[in-house]
């Protein structure tokens, strides 16, 4: 019993113990499921952690893989049929309807920016702790190729855009870049990423020297600067790094993930970090799939006119399926309606976990560097054996008849077909929108396909959201 | 059976959640009669407040069987397993005083003060400070009121209160972990779990109060009558940030709000004799909302729902988070009449959005205030009539103006896609040709339309009086048998009918919490209709 009382004495005591002694601690927060950054930061495993992170914010799958299949619909070469993105991504894409208050661009948006956030994270503590030179540079030199890349497909969607350089910016409402300041940002960052990189990386999907030199190459090659990305590819050429598979299906081959042919991926794993887009949203739920893999109710199908565009040698259709027998036994026509499932370049997944696929994304590969360097010494020279040859590498290896220089009476004849090219080799590759800007149909194809794109759609809307938090962010006009 | 569920073998996932909430009070009271004339009362004290948040959830897949449902799950596939804890803490500190001196029995005044510390805050801003005084009058002691009152008090007060209804850690930067796949495995990564923001202070509401507490013919009838203004400053928001900025929102003081209204009660013994009695109680309450200051910003959206956007707006004058959208005007009859529109590519019966800046393009420019959140006044009807031994109680409820924004409708007006289930209303009542007063647009491509979304279609009156409880009762009392002493059966019914224009389940709902900045009708669960029989045995 006399325990008893003490210890509701105690207990009465206690308030009158803070009281007395002002005991400040007892309000401070105690965080236990999270970590400060004070003095984790500053370490060696902290720093990589927040590098993690950067790398963590790009390779946002599920978003990556619809930007991936908007291409697609802006393209116009395939088309959605259901599922619950149906109206509120694809036929916006297909039709030209985008406004600010459509998903896609304040989805891209939001995890751009937050990608250079977490890489000014890296930046900031960097700079701000010690650290042994060589990790130093390692770690500068990724973040900033990430925070370039990142810039850059910013300026590739919505043209130039508020311009970030610190995790603590003094003020957060910041007006949009110039052209000029943009483009700076995009390259300076490659370039003093490229200088620190090494060649190959411990890990799969962290960027190399090499990875950010494509990067920088496609930025020169989509603002149309002919001779930086003659150059940059040539000297990707000269690391010797990189090599086409010697068919064109072996590129995507799950037993030969990590090809040399690669040269920028958002690594994936069915189990651990799966991809649910690029083939959960685009075979038919009736289709006859092995056990453990599934699919939902969204479907992907080319027109005819797509799969009639390949040439009857060219392997590169060769995943094309034309017509299946479904689940109940019956035969669906495919090919003849419209409806051929072209996503069979991508072989299943043997490892598939449900809708999930180990489906690495190949942000860039070598075949499009070597295309890139004819398209640029086309555009610099006219036709020439080298750009020809360049191109031939890719269609031997596709299985159709190489050209010859003197197929072409013209720049615009070789141009014509190094486009026609690109659409039969990096389909459903997220190559199209910026390759038909660059040729210049992107809006004029759209039209012709009936749809109401006008000129203004070339960039997308700012989205509203950022509009009305910052008022110094304009909007592009149109919208 | 789900599509994951399925393709994955079964998915058991269990999730415990644990809250521990330790309260300690310590108060010292002094009560004095100086003389008959007058007393005093005072007390002071100190409390203590902490709630600890723990939660632990664990998740696998690839089971053999479904009969272990999530009873075992050792027997999922090892490499497969999930398992997440976590653990949170806050702590409220308080220092109280209060004092109440009467005199006369006639006079009474109370004044009290409380420093409250709270650990959600920043450093410097834990503690806020609240002072209150209150003065009370009881006429009917006074000798020039005429007895007919039975009870007059004359009240008034002034007080300022605090709030910390915010969630923790929003002062300090902390970091979130978690992993990234990256060189066949997943290695850890760190990224922050939000914008602090370190000068976070009490949100303070300074309340002026008058009122009449009031009695007639021996408290037959009796009530109160009050009329409220409260200010509020420093405004707990989460204010939306530039995007670009790499934060969505950031927590936030800002501004304030006027709140004010009437609060009127009756409570009434209108008939009470052997046989038959009747009580009845009615109250109403009247509610102004009026944004006062935001912190020199022309307006702030918010309210983000994933199918809508942004669905409010707060400026200054207007309520606080009213809706905000495209007003429809009707649907479009005629090509020509699409041509002259700021919409020359909608189709027949598409909805005629009205141009609000008249620049001939529909833009989000041309937003509106659509309604409000707040009601313009509630009220409650009670009424309990005895006959005998039978008793008929009942209770009726109701609000006016509040407007609901109707998640469910949005989706029917904007399907994900065309084969979607929505509700018949909007398909059967849509515009047509040959139905052109219809209550909807066309359903045919209504995607091509989308981006006006929130518009006033779906914004909808949310006045309602709904029929809470009616009871009927009969009591044997007497009863003569053993330790029985009596037995009471009755007939409830819970929510029995509701009257409302509005065209959800539930009028009353608010899918994230009466704290959201928008308050949304999203798949909310409809209020159970309940039809009881009962008895209660008396020993």
């Amino acid at each position: 019993m006399k325990t008893k009382v003490n210890i509701l004495k105690y207990i009465l005591v206690l308030p009158f113990l803070f009281a007395v002694s002002g005991c400040e601690d007892v309000l401070e927060e105690q965080i236990y499921s999270q970590l400060a950054p004070g003095n984790y930061l500053t370490t060696e495993a902290g720093i990589e952690s927040a590098v993690g992170a950067v790398y963590n914010a790009f390779f946002n799958r599920t978003r990556e893989g619809y930007r991936w299949l908007m291409d697609v619909f802006e393209a116009g070469y395939a088309y959605n049929e259901g599922g619950s993105f149906e109206a509120r991504y694809a036929q916006i894409h297909e039709d030209f309807l985008l406004s600010s208050l459509s998903y896609q661009p304040y989805d891209s948006w939001s995890d751009f920016y937050t990608t250079i956030r977490n890489a000014n994270i890296v930046l900031d503590n960097l700079d701000a702790g010690e650290f042994e030179q060589d990790f130093y540079n390692l770690k500068k030199a990724e973040a900033l190729a990430l925070r370039g890349y990142t810039y850059w497909r910013l300026y590739n969607y919505y043209g130039p855009t508020p311009i970030f350089t610190s995790s603590q910016p003094e003020e957060d409402k910041v007006a949009r870049a110039t052209e000029q300041e943009m483009m700076q940002r995009i390259e300076s960052d490659l370039t003093e990423a490229i200088a620190d990189l090494p060649v190959e990386q411990d890990d799969w999907g962290r960027i190399t020297r090499g990875g950010a030199m494509g990067i920088l190459c496609k930025y020169y090659l989509n603002t149309k600067q002919w001779d930086n990305a003659a150059s940059t590819a040539q000297d990707i050429m000269d690391l010797n790094q990189y090599e086409l598979q010697l068919n064109y299906q072996d590129i995507f081959d799950y037993g030969n993930k990590q090809n040399t042919e690669l040269m920028v991926v958002i690594p994936s794993d069915a189990v651990n970090a799966g991809d649910w887009v690029i083939q959960g949203l685009t075979i038919p739920n009736d289709y006859v799939l092995p056990p453990g893999i599934a699919t939902y109710a969204a479907r992907l199908y080319g027109y005819d006119s797509f799969v009639d565009s390949f040439d009857d040698n060219d392997t590169r259709d060769d995943g094309f399926v034309l017509e299946y027998v479904n689940t109940t036994g019956a035969t669906v026509p495919g090919y003849g309606v419209d409806k051929t499932l072209i996503t069979f370049k991508y072989p299943l997944d043997p490892n598939g976990n449900g809708v999930a696929r180990g489906f690495d994304f190949h942000i860039l590969r070598y075949a499009d560097i070597l295309m890139s360097r004819a398209e640029a010494l086309n555009e610099i020279n006219g036709p020439n054996q080298e750009s020809i040859d360049l191109i031939n590498d890719i269609r031997e290896r596709a299985g159709v008849d190489p050209f010859n220089l003197t197929d072409f009476a013209s720049k615009e004849e070789l141009r014509d077909a190094i486009f026609q090219e690109r659409l039969w080799e990096f389909f459903i590759e997220c190559k199209s929108r910026e390759d038909m800007r660059r040729y210049g149909n992107f809006i004029s194809s759209a039209q012709d396909r009936g749809k109401s794109a006008q000129d203004y759609m070339e960039l997308y809307p700012i989205p509203q959201v950022e509009v009305e938090a910052n008022p110094n962010c304009e909007q592009n006009p149109g919208y | 059976m789900t599509i994951n569920g399925g393709a994955q073998n079964g998915i058991a996932q269990v999730n415990e959640v644990e809250r521990t909430h330790l309260l300690t009070e310590a108060t010292l009271s002094y009560v004095k009669d100086i003389n008959t004339f007058n007393r005093i009362n005072a007390v002071a004290g100190v409390t203590y407040e902490n709630v600890l948040d723990r939660n632990f959830r664990s998740e696998t897949s690839g089971f053999p069987d479904d009969a272990f449902m999530t009873n075992n799950l050792g027997a999922g596939d090892p490499t497969l397993a999930n398992v997440n804890s976590y653990k949170g803490e806050n702590t409220l500190l308080s220092y109280l005083g209060r004092v109440i001196y009467s005199l006369y029995d006639k006079y009474m005044i109370t004044a009290s003060y409380r420093i409250d510390g709270s650990s959600r805050f920043g450093e410097e801003n834990k503690y806020g400070y609240f002072p209150s005084v209150a003065l009370g009058w009881r006429l009917s002691d006074e000798l020039f009121i005429p007895d007919l009152f039975s009870q007059l008090k004359l009240r008034a007060s002034w007080g300022i209160t605090g709030n910390q209804d915010i969630g923790n850690y929003n002062s300090i930067m902390t970091l979130t972990p978690g992993t990234v796949w990256l060189g066949d495995q997943a290695q850890p990564i760190v990224s922050p779990a939000r914008k602090p923001n370190p000068d976070l202070k009490w949100e303070e509401t300074t309340q002026w109060n008058v009122g009449i507490d009031y009695g007639f013919l021996n408290n037959r009838i009796q009530g109160s009558i009050d009329y409220y203004i409260k200010d509020t400053k420093d405004l707990l928001l989460d204010l939306p940030l530039p995007v670009s900025s790499g934060y969505a929102s950031i927590l936030t003081n800002l501004g304030g709000m006027k709140n004010s209204g009437f609060e009127f009660s009756v409570n009434a013994r209108i008939v009470s004799r052997t046989d038959l009695s009747w009580r009845a109680t009615f109250n109403i309450s009247t509610q102004k909302n009026e944004v006062t200051d935001i912190g020199g910003l022309p307006s702030i959206s918010m309210g983000w729902a994933k199918l809508t956007g942004n669905t409010t707006i707060t400026r200054v004058g207007d309520p606080l988070n009213s809706y905000y959208g495209f007003n429809v005007i009707g649907f479009f009859e005629s090509q020509e009449q699409i041509n002259e529109s700021a919409q020359p590519d909608a189709d027949l019966g598409f909805p005629i959005i009205e141009d609000v800046n008249q620049d001939e393009a529909i833009t989000p420019e041309d937003r509106v205030i659509l309604g409000s959140q707040f009601a313009d006044f509630g009220y409650g009807f009670g009424s309990i009539l005895t006959y005998k031994n039978f008793t008929l109680d009942l209770f009726i409820q109701g609000e006016n103006g509040a407007d609901l924004l109707n998640v469910n409708t949005v989706q029917g007006m904007y399907p994900a896609n065309f084969r979607r289930n929505r509700f018949a209303p909007l398909i059967l009542d849509q515009w047509k040709p040959d139905n052109t007063d219809a209550a909807w647009p066309t359903a045919v491509n209504p995607y091509r339309y989308e981006s006006y979304k929130v518009n006033n279609l779906v914004i909808e009156d949310a006045s309602y009086l709904r029929l809470k409880t009616v009871t009927l009762s009969y009591l044997f009392s007497n009863i003569k048998l053993n330790m029985l002493e009596s037995i009471r059966i009755y007939a409830k019914g819970q929510n029995v009918f509701t009257i409302t224009d509005y065209s959800g389940y539930n009028p009353e709902t608010n899918m994230f919490g009466s704290g959201a900045t928008s308050r949304l009708d999203w798949n909310a669960y409809p209020v159970a209709r309940v039809w009881m029989i009962g008895l209660d045995v008396t020993f």
